[in-house]
Formats: structure tokens, sequence, C-alpha cells
């Protein structure tokens, strides 16, 4: 176990090292040059434009650039941002958290509502369950997040006025910051908060674990070592909870890691809509000002989230299937 | 096990692509899946064909009913003349509408029928050219990686994983950024999701290419002197394809989805080109004073997104007899 | 049932549903199983073996329905079904998972990879399954799967209790799958082609650890399988199986030497065998049809060397002849004797 960790660190380091070779090649491309764009909006003599050249190193060779570029990275270095006049680095951070808070908890949704629909669905194959689940998802599936979200706005905000269509309350922060009363409605109020949006980003996400979890319970199921536990008198409950799920959840972990790719594009648009000051809308008006360095690095992170994403979820499936833990024997 | 497929499949001999089509045929939700596939393409098609919608769409107001909009009378367009701005109600629900325009209309008084029509030629053309264009460069990837194998494979996979590694969408923003310096295109995105599916039809070309790579007939071609591109050409390919259509009726209905959202942020078809996905941003604006402009390019993404994802199912169901019964 | 049967199978009959019509994979066979007995059911693939195996666990899936028979073990009515459909002696679904299933005739399938559940150790399913068929505590199951383990020559038990099914070579495996089924101390055992998987070096030990676990706990197997060679090593009695018909049975000692149809005649020939020197492999000839298409009259007529035209039109009955059963019409029924040559013959 130990030694596929370390393998499978090894290779997302790899694919880290590509991405900032993709990057850097991007941002190489780009018209003018860093200075030039840094310098934009204030006035500066050439002497300053040339001492910032030879600073920034952007007189040095190719590959010699893309070294410090990646030593930059790795000291947290991620450029500097032209609009917002501050690195990079200090952009983002504050945006992290609302971004991460968003994606995780439409996981959490995502995971928690499909595994039991779609086991049930299996369970009754051809019956109301599993024609209902599969309605669920073909209409998760189907529909734009956005136009989730304006649905969901639409009916729970507007009509109802029930749920809050804006921005939202971060839990890290003190309660009377946003005065409240105590921690408790503190709570609360990120949940009431955070509602919305993630039903919205997590359904597309729902819809495709539950057909998933419902296709390879219904697989497992007929493989030969559960028709053997039937034929030894193990009731079909004790089957369904113990002999089929586990081995069952093997392709929604493996998915469960590749849909973060799709999680995470998809946070840009519901950020979008509902005003949170997260990854997303910050990477929509970088774009909008052509802000390279800021896009480029929004980026960077983004993919960096992704490639942990993976690793963590290919370590959770080595963890649960045993044949690639503890290797081939024979 | 002797499943009632594996019955058919054995008593009739038949091919993947006969059991396809009698499994569509029986398939109710595939079928009709199917039926909506046809239509959207063919009045996608239509859309295109039309010369009157397509002028009349591209934002001239004026004496612009659906009539105008048929393609066979003899209607030149019209220079516009006032019309009422506000937005109709349809008529078949709501008072103040006309059957000149069956849907209402938009801010700008454009009859939003043939907007939703045309919008059906961008998100159809764009899902199609952009799932070939992936296709395509997806298989020459990975058909040159899985053959050749070596560091040529490692290289073109691990640019490929690369590319997988950044969100779709934050992919085709980035690249457009780049490429049309903040004038973003349809075009652009068109290839941005080009860009974006090939690696998994790379994937899947790969994976199909190593095991039959291995056959004997490939060995004794090689053995016989034939070039390595004529073997991939005819003995590789075509062996290798089916799973990728398969996996391409899939994937056209998320490239259109992919790309409404992409409209929906402003980097798809520029108004005036009708865009489901943009026309449900402006939509938006006035959801309180007129919601029906958002029902209907939303209902037609849902419905063709639907309709594709139901055929595609059925093809999977048919090619795949034990998720079936 | 006579007194030392344990088991018995009468008139059975099982039909599978596509949309082509329906197949009757399995048309009125009849044997049965004695007390510490070996019994063997061979034929080739598409015989409706393993049809028969899942009739008798009533396993057969959605589409799969016994039409008619009687299957009985013991005192249960494990299939009972007339014309006029289940009578109400059988037991139920609960009735026999509960009361049959396991504690009572317990099964060994033929790929053992596939058997076993690879997230879960190897001593844990066999512990569950013994405790849930002998009604034991945790330790005290753990106590036996560990001598069952012993029992069928895994070495170091209690260390591989612990071991996952991929950690065992193919032959391993399939002795953890006998230790499952020996855990729950049936009277019978089911053995669907356990050993075609396996190396031939692999099934001889297999074989022979059978044999002894037979001798010690006094279990009954049916034996299915398509090897001949294997039926004239381990079995006490044996039936033959042609697309869905039981067409010769009776003691091994007597089917050897004493062989009356063709296709049985046919299957032992084309087994190698050390003893004789052999000049050239007589394989069958054609390949059996589909249970779709039929063959009318007797089924084997189309690849029999010996048929005549009376076996286009006849299908013999199962029938005592001197020693054993068997159904054809050689021994001069319906005219054979009269009727024309097929020449189905084999040509050099």
């Amino acid at each position: 176990m130990l030694r596929y960790t370390l393998k499978r660190i090894f290779q997302a380091a790899f694919t880290l090292l590509g991405i900032t070779l993709l990057t850097f090649v991007l941002l190489e491309l780009m018209p003018g040059d860093p200075v030039s764009v840094m310098v934009q909006r204030q006035d500066a003599s050439p002497e300053v434009i040339e001492s910032l050249r030879a600073r920034y190193g952007l007189n040095r060779p190719l590959y010699e650039r893309y070294i410090s570029y990646l030593g930059g990275i790795l000291r947290g270095d991620l450029g500097y941002s032209f609009y917002w006049e501050s690195p990079v680095v200090e952009v983002i951070k504050p945006r992290i958290g609302p971004t991460l808070m968003l994606v995780l908890s439409s996981y959490l949704f995502a995971l928690t509502v499909s595994i039991p629909l779609g086991v049930l669905a299996a369970a009754n194959r051809n019956k109301l369950p599993d024609h209902l689940s599969r309605l669920i998802s073909l209409v998760g599936i189907s529909t734009p997040e956005f136009w989730v979200a304006i649905l969901l706005v639409l009916v729970f905000s507007v009509q109802f006025n029930y749920l809050p269509a804006s921005s939202l309350v971060y839990p890290w922060r003190s309660p009377e910051f946003y005065g409240y009363q105590s921690h408790l409605e503190l709570y609360f109020q990120t949940a009431r908060h955070l509602f919305l949006p993630l039903i919205a980003l997590g359904t597309a996400q729902m819809a495709t674990l539950m057909r998933v979890e419902r296709s390879s319970t219904v697989e497992t199921l007929q493989e030969e070592y559960v028709q053997l536990a039937r034929v030894y008198g193990i009731p079909e409950r004790r089957i369904l909870r113990k002999h089929a799920f586990r081995p069952a959840q093997l392709p929604i972990i493996t998915l469960a890691g590749m849909s973060l790719s799709g999680a995470l594009g998809g946070s840009v648009v519901i950020e979008q809509i509902f005003q949170i000051n997260g990854m997303g809308t910050l990477f929509l008006s970088a774009v909008q000002s052509l802000d390279y360095q800021l896009v480029m690095g929004i980026t960077v992170i983004l993919a960096t989230m992704f490639v942990v994403g993976v690793v963590v979820t290919d370590l959770a499936y080595a963890y649960v299937d045993p044949r690639i833990s503890y290797g081939e024997q024979s | 096990m002797a499943t009632t497929q594996n019955l058919n499949q054995e008593l009739s001999g038949d091919s993947s692509w006969r059991q396809v089509v009698r499994h569509v045929r029986n398939d109710t939700t595939a079928f009709f899946g199917m039926i909506v596939a046809v239509v959207t393409l063919s009045i996608a098609i239509f859309a295109t064909i039309d010369a009157n919608l397509a002028a009349l769409t591209a934002g001239n107001l004026g004496d612009y009913t659906l009539a105008n909009a048929l393609p066979f009378l003899e209607n030149p367009v019209r220079t516009p003349h006032p019309t009422e701005l506000d937005p109709f109600l349809p008529p078949a629900f709501a008072e103040g509408g006309t059957w000149d325009h069956p849907l209402g209309t938009d801010s700008l008084g454009r009859d939003y029928f043939s907007r939703i029509v045309y919008g059906s030629r961008i998100s159809i053309g764009v899902g199609i050219i952009a799932t070939t264009g992936g296709m395509i460069s997806g298989i020459a990837f990975g058909a040159v990686g899985g053959y050749y194998g070596g560091y040529v494979d490692d290289l073109l996979m691990r640019f490929m994983e690369t590319l997988q590694s950044i969100p779709g969408l934050v992919l085709i923003i980035v690249f457009t950024m780049f490429v049309s310096g903040g004038n973003p295109d349809i075009r652009y995105a068109v290839v941005g999701m080009a860009i974006v599916s090939a690696p998994t039809f790379a994937r899947i070309i790969r994976s199909r290419v190593l095991s039959v790579r291995e056959l004997d007939y490939v060995e004794a071609a090689r053995a016989a002197g034939v070039k390595d591109r004529n073997i991939i050409y005819r003995h590789i390919l075509p062996n290798s394809f089916a799973p990728v259509l398969v996996y391409s009726t899939l994937h056209v209905s998320g490239t259109i989805l992919a790309v409404a959202t992409l409209s929906y942020l402003g980097y798809g078809a520029q108004p005036p080109t009708p865009d489901w996905g943009a026309m449900l941003n402006t939509a938006q604006g006035q959801i309180h004073s007129h919601p029906w402009l958002s029902l209907w390019p939303g209902l037609s993404i849902f419905f063709t997104i639907t309709g594709l994802n139901l055929f595609g199912d059925g093809i999977q169901d048919a090619l795949n007899p034990k998720i079936r019964d | 049932m006579t007194g030392d049967t344990i088991f018995s199978v009468e008139e059975l009959a099982t039909e599978y549903r596509t949309d082509s019509g329906n197949i009757r994979a399995v048309d009125n066979i009849s044997f049965d199983v004695n007390a510490s007995e070996i019994v063997g059911i061979v034929g080739e693939s598409g015989a409706g073996k393993s049809a028969v195996v899942k009739s008798i666990f009533r396993s057969l899936g959605d589409n799969g329905d016994i039409v008619n028979g009687r299957v009985r073990f013991k005192e249960h009515d494990i299939v009972d079904i007339g014309e006029d459909g289940p009578n109400p002696g059988m037991l139920s679904d609960r009735e026999l998972r509960r009361q049959v299933r396991g504690n009572e005739i317990a099964m060994i399938m033929q790929d053992p990879t596939e058997s076993l559940n690879p997230v879960y150790t190897v001593g844990s399913q066999i512990q569950e399954i013994i405790q849930i068929n002998r009604d034991m505590g945790a330790h005290e199951a753990r106590e036996e799967t560990i001598s069952m383990l012993r029992e069928v020559g895994i070495p170091e038990p209690e260390t591989r209790y612990d071991d996952y099914p991929h950690e065992f070579s193919g032959g391993m495996r399939q002795r953890v799958l006998i230790a499952m089924a020996l855990g729950c101390r049936p009277d019978l055992i089911i053995a669907d082609e356990p050993t075609t998987a396996l190396d031939v070096s692999v099934e001889g030990q297999i074989l022979e650890l059978v044999r002894g676990l037979k001798e010690e706990f006094g279990t009954s197997f049916v034996w299915v399988t398509h090897d001949m060679g294997v039926v004239a090593e381990i079995c006490d009695r044996v039936n033959v199986m042609y697309l869905g018909e039981i067409v010769e049975q009776g003691p091994v000692d007597d089917i050897f030497h004493n062989m009356h149809h063709p296709y049985t005649e046919a299957l032992i020939d084309s087994v190698l065998s050390p003893d004789e020197k052999v000049e050239h492999l007589e394989p069958i000839r054609g390949v059996m049809p589909s249970p779709m298409d039929a063959p009318s009259g007797c089924r084997f007529h189309t690849r029999c060397p010996d048929a005549r035209k009376v076996c286009q039109r006849v299908n013999p009955d199962i029938d005592a002849t001197v020693d054993h059963d068997a159904a054809c019409l050689k021994p001069d029924e319906h005219g054979y004797e009269e009727s024309q040559s097929l020449e189905n013959a084999a040509r050099q």
C-alpha cells in the first residue's frame, strides 16, 4: 500500500509538472510581456522597465525562464496580477475557501443521495424505485447546471422567498462579523446560504453517480460469487448490504475522482449565478480583463486541486480493492 | 449465464449493428430518444438551408412573422419598420399573443420561435463538429501512441493527461482568451471543445489499438513488410471503431450541454446570432417580467440533450447485455 | 426413492424464454444419487448440464422456468411441478434457503476466480457461510474454517485465513471452494465443472482430494463435466447427456466396458489414454445443434455413425438394457435392423 501510494504521488507530480509547462508555454505566447502589462497603467521610464525586465529575468533563455518559473511556483509565487495590483497568490487566497466549500459540499450531497438510490434501484430492477431513479438521473444529466440554478432561484427565492439567492456565509468567520448571536446561528446560516448553490452544482454529479451505482450494483449482483452466496443460503438483504455492496463501489470511486473536473468547471458558472466570491468568479473577471497571469495562476490551482483529488480517490480505491494494494501473487 | 440477450445473440448470430437496431426498436425510451435526435437534427438542417430564416434572425426587425420565414416563399427580407418592442406571450396560453409569433418575441421584437429554431443549428452543429474534431484528433494521437508505444506513447499520454487535468470549461475559456484576445466567438468555442474532447477518444482508441496490435494477423502483416501506416489504417482502425462510435453519440449530448454553458457565460455564439445558452442569459434578467423567455431555450436544451442521452443509452444497452435484463 | 437414495430427479424439464421462442434446455431427465456416491453428468457444452444444476438449486434467473418434474433431497421437495404448476409440497423460497441451501446441499462452481469475492478475505467468506448454515458462533466458525482449510490441503491455514482470493493460485482457490462446501457438512455437493479451468496436474490433485473426502466424510457428489477421463477417475455412476436428454446412464464400470449409445462411445474415444497407442484422435463429427433446431427423432442421429433412417423418426426412450439404461434404437427396436443406413460414418 505504501509503495502504491508513493507511486501515485510520483505520477501526480509528473502531471503537475506538465501543467506548469503548459501554463508557462501559454504565458510565453501571450501578447506583450509581463512587464509591459504590469506597467501598462503607470508611466514608467525606460530604465525602470529595463530593470524590471532584468529582475524578472525576461532577457534570459527559455529553459532558464521555465526553471525560474517553476521555482517560483514551488515557492508560492504565481505571478503578478496587474488588475488587482498584487501577487496572484494573494488575490486567490481568500477565494479558495468559498470554492472548496461549494465543491466539497456538493460532492457530499451527490454521494449521499446517489449511492442509496442507486442501490435501491438495482435491487428493485424494473420496478417503481428503479424507474423513478432512472427518471431522476436522466433529468439530472440532461439539464444544464445553470438552468437548474435559475429554476431553483425562481422557485425558492423569488416565489417562496425562503432561501437566499446570493453569496455565502463563511463558518470560519466569527458570528459577530455577520451580526449573528451565536456560532450555532452562524452554522445554520452557512447551510442556508449554501443550500441552493450546492444542489445546483451537485445535481448533475448526483445523476451520473446514481446511474453508475445502479449499473455497477446490477453487474455485481450477477457475479458468480454473489450467486454462490445465494446458493449457500445467504439472505438477499445481507447479500445486498455486504457481498455486493463493496465490490460495486469501485467504479464509483474512480468516477468520483474524474468528475471533480466537471465539478470545478461547474463551480465557475454556479458562483457566477449566485454571486459567490470564489475562484470561479475571479476567473471570469480575470479573463474579462485579460489578466493573463492571474488567469493562469487560477488554472494551475484548479488543475492541482483536480490532480490531488484524483490521487486521493485512487488511494481510496486501492484501499478498498485488495488486489491493487496487495499486488498479484500466484 | 443464459440471459435472454445472450441466447438471442447466439441464436441469431447478429452483428453488433443489428443488435443495436433491434434493441432500439424494442425499447421505448431509446426509440423516443432516437426520434427526438432525428427531429432536432432535421430542424437544425432545415434551419441551415432556410436562407430567409437566417436573414431574419440575424437581427432584422420588422414585419417579420413566421410565415415570412418559410423557405419556399418568395420573401426577400424587408426593411424593418417599427414594431412593438415588448415581448408577447405565446398565443396558445396567453392574451396578447398572435400566431404570427407562436412563441412570442424577444426584447427587440424578434420572433422567438425562429430564434429557437435557428439556435438549434448552433447547438447541434457545434456538437457534431466539435465531437468529430475531437474524435479525429483523438484517434490520431491514440492510434499513434498505442501502436508505436515507447516514449512516443508516453509523451502523448502525458500530454493528454495534462490537458485533462484542467477542467474543460476553464480550458476552453482560457484557450479563447489567448486566441481571441478578448473577443470570444463560437469558432473558438468549437475548437476549444474539440481539444477538450480529444483525450478521451485518444484513450479509447489507444486501448483498442494496444489489444489489436498483438493479434496474429497484424504480426503477419508486419512480417510481410506492410508499412506501419497501412497497418494502422487497414487492420487496426476498423477494429477499434465500435467503442468510439458508441462514445461519440454520448459525447455529442455532453458537448451541446457544455456549449450551452459556454454561451451562457458569453463565450459561445455572439449576438445577434441566436444561441440557446446566450438567450437564457438575456432572459434571466427579465425573469420577473417575462418568464416565458427563459422557458423556451431551457426546454430546447433539455429536450435535445435528453433525447440524445436516451438514444445513446439505448445504443450502450444494446451492446452491453449485462446491464439489461 | 429406494433405501439408499438421498437425492432424486424425476422427469425434470426446464425451458428458457427467448425472443425466438422457448428453448427446452432440459427435457424430461431422471437420475438419482445414493449416499456416499459420486454421480457424474457428462456431455459437451450446450448439452444442458448447467441448466440441470441451476434447476436443482432453483437459481435459473428471470428467463428460465422449470416446467415439469420433481427434485427431491431426502424428505424435502425442492422442485415439485406438474401440469398445473407447483404442487403444494414444494419448498418455498425461504424454506429452500434456510433448510436446504448450504447446510444440506452445497455447490462448487467452475471458475474459482469468479466464485470468490475479491474484496474480502478467504477465511471470512468461509466463516460466514459456516456460521449461517451451521448456526455457530463466530469463534467456533473460525476454528472450523481453519480446520477445513487444513483438510483440503492448504498449508498454514491460520495465516492463509487472512489472505485475499487473488493471493491464491487457481488450484488453491478451488480447494478453498471445496473447503467452503465441506464446511457446511452437506450430504450432497453439486460440482459444476470444477476442474475444467485447471491444469491437468492440478486437476489430478483435486480429484484425489475429493475421493479422499468422500471416503472420510461420506459426502455424495453430483459431478458435472465434459471429460470422460474425469468420469472414469472418480465417478461411481454416470449420466450421459446430449441436447437436454440423458442418453445413457449406469455404473461407470458397466458403461466403459459395455457402452450402448454411440454418443457415449464417441465421448470415450475422444479421451486420450496413456495405456493405448493412439493412431489418430477420433473427434466427434459435427457440432451439437442448437436446442432451437433439435433434430427430429433421435437427437443424435445427425452425428451418429450408426444412424439409420428410422432414427430420424423415432426418439428412443431410455430403456433398461441388460446392465444399464441407454436411449438408442440399436438393439433392434422399431425395426432398426431393416432400416436403411444414413451413412453418417466418418469418412477418411
